[in-house]
């Protein structure tokens, strides 16, 4: 039974600090407020909607549908969109990947890719339906390259998060 | 050190995701009902936009601070080529502005004889781009002058080539510009050439004349101008050029699409010009 009192092993995920959720969380949304260039606006991913989908996969119990949803309606007011446009579409991303969560939280990075991307697929598939009943029309297709920009962003953006993950040392008491 | 588990209880108790999902599915609806048709949360956007707006202006520091750093490392010889033809400008628009000067003296001269009111001169307000909407519907950007500089909303906006948009809303720090771009943005033209006059739209990707009869002239390469009918725009200020001319008999009116002047995807600095209610 001594492998189980003292475990192995170089370290243990032991989550992230609540600190780094929120920060990570605000840098998303502060890298969506960065001055695009407007001709290069529809290759730009949504940082917000990444950060906020890493943290329903590793957080599920902190960020879920509702918190979701708040950071949908705060994107709604930076972007000048209809409120509650972006709010639905957040929560319904995250609702469909709260179905795929214990499977997404053990695949490694390149295997969480695709699923991200359909969740990101579903978020711009929701929003263009809410702004066509909201009247709104313009060619939306190019705007469909986020979601390729968006998916090699995760990339990254996985590496960097999961460096921040606090380490309990293997002999912890 | 909080310990979180990151895997949710095994028995959980609560509302199911479902149903949370539900629930704000009718508060969403219920948001954009309130925003859409009853412009209910409009002090909520301007109370969100100035606390937004500082964030955006801090980001704004190093991006900028960026360009001047390239812009100190231009070489030479541009800088000698881009001078001698600013000089050039400058001495074109230098006899330009006395003709104008001289053109304008008289034409005030002949107002005052023909008894009309002379025609109020334009107050404009420099302004910068600080944020451009990433909503892929509405042509949208914002300003960072608001209605604490005097900004009101229906002011045109231009920049040195032409016809940007108009101020749509403003908030103390910041105002939005509707593009002329957008589908709901339309604009009365004239066509400069032959004094035709016609009204341009939005059409979410560019502009176009519409209800045009066949039998109008014009020809591509026109350019249109603000016709100020309707007194929202100013007259005179430079909007499009046509590109090419739809006329086959099948339509009841010709389709001419348009080239807008103003490069709002290239400039920082625009220009706000007030267009005052004139007193009637």
């Amino acid at each position: 039974m001594k492998q189980f009192a003292h475990p192995q092993g170089p370290t243990i995920h032991a989550g992230h600090s609540l600190r780094i959720l929120a920060g990570s969380l605000l840098a998303g949304w502060l890298l969506n407020l960065l001055p695009w260039r407007i001709d290069l606006l529809w290759l730009r991913p949504d940082f917000l909607l990444l950060a906020t989908l890493y943290w329903a996969i590793y957080q599920p119990t902190r960020i879920g549908v509702g918190s979701a949803w708040w950071l949908g309606l705060l994107t709604d007011f930076s972007d000048g969109a209809h409120i509650g446009q972006h709010a639905i579409s957040y929560a319904l991303a995250v609702y469909a990947l709260t179905l795929f969560q214990r499977r997404l939280y053990n695949f490694p990075p390149w295997q969480q890719a695709l699923p991200v991307m359909a969740f990101l697929l579903l978020e711009q598939v929701s929003n263009i339906l809410i702004a066509t009943f909201m009247g709104d029309s313009r060619d939306v297709l190019p705007w469909m390259a986020s979601l390729v920009t968006g998916t090699l962003v995760w990339f990254p953006w996985w590496g960097i998060m999961h460096r921040l993950q606090v380490r309990m040392p293997p002999n912890a008491p | 050190m909080a310990e979180h588990h990151s895997n949710p209880a095994l028995f959980p108790h609560g509302l199911t995701p479902g149903a949370r999902l539900v629930i704000y599915l009718l508060a969403s609806i219920l948001l954009l009902t309130l925003d859409a048709r009853y412009h209910g949360l409009f002090w909520l956007r301007a109370a969100a936009n100035s606390l937004i707006y500082p964030l955006q202006a801090i980001e704004q520091i190093p991006v900028s601070a960026f360009g001047n750093m390239s812009a100190f490392f231009v070489k030479q010889g541009t800088l000698l080529t881009e001078n001698r033809q600013l000089r050039r400008q400058a001495v074109r628009w230098q006899l330009e502005s006395q003709q104008l000067r001289s053109l304008s003296a008289e034409n005030h001269h002949l107002r005052a004889l023909l008894d009309l009111r002379s025609k109020s001169g334009l107050t404009s307000h420099a302004a910068e781009i600080v944020g451009i909407s990433r909503n892929p519907y509405q042509a949208l950007i914002s300003l960072d002058r608001g209605s604490l500089s005097g900004i009101q909303p229906g002011s045109a906006v231009i920049d040195e080539t032409g016809l940007v948009g108009q101020i749509t809303s403003t908030y103390p720090l910041t105002s939005t510009v509707t593009l002329i771009t957008d589908k709901d943005q339309s604009v009365p033209v004239r066509v400069q050439r032959t004094g035709q006059n016609a009204i341009m739209f939005g059409t979410g990707q560019g502009v176009e004349l519409r209800y045009l009869p066949h039998s109008t002239d014009i020809r591509p390469g026109d350019l249109l101008v603000t016709s100020g009918l309707g007194g929202v725009f100013p007259a005179g200020l430079d909007v499009a050029r046509i590109t090419s001319i739809d006329n086959r008999s099948a339509r009841a009116f010709d389709i001419v699409s348009c080239q807008p002047l103003a490069a709002i995807d290239r400039e920082q600095q625009v220009l706000i010009v007030d267009t005052h209610p004139q007193p009637r």
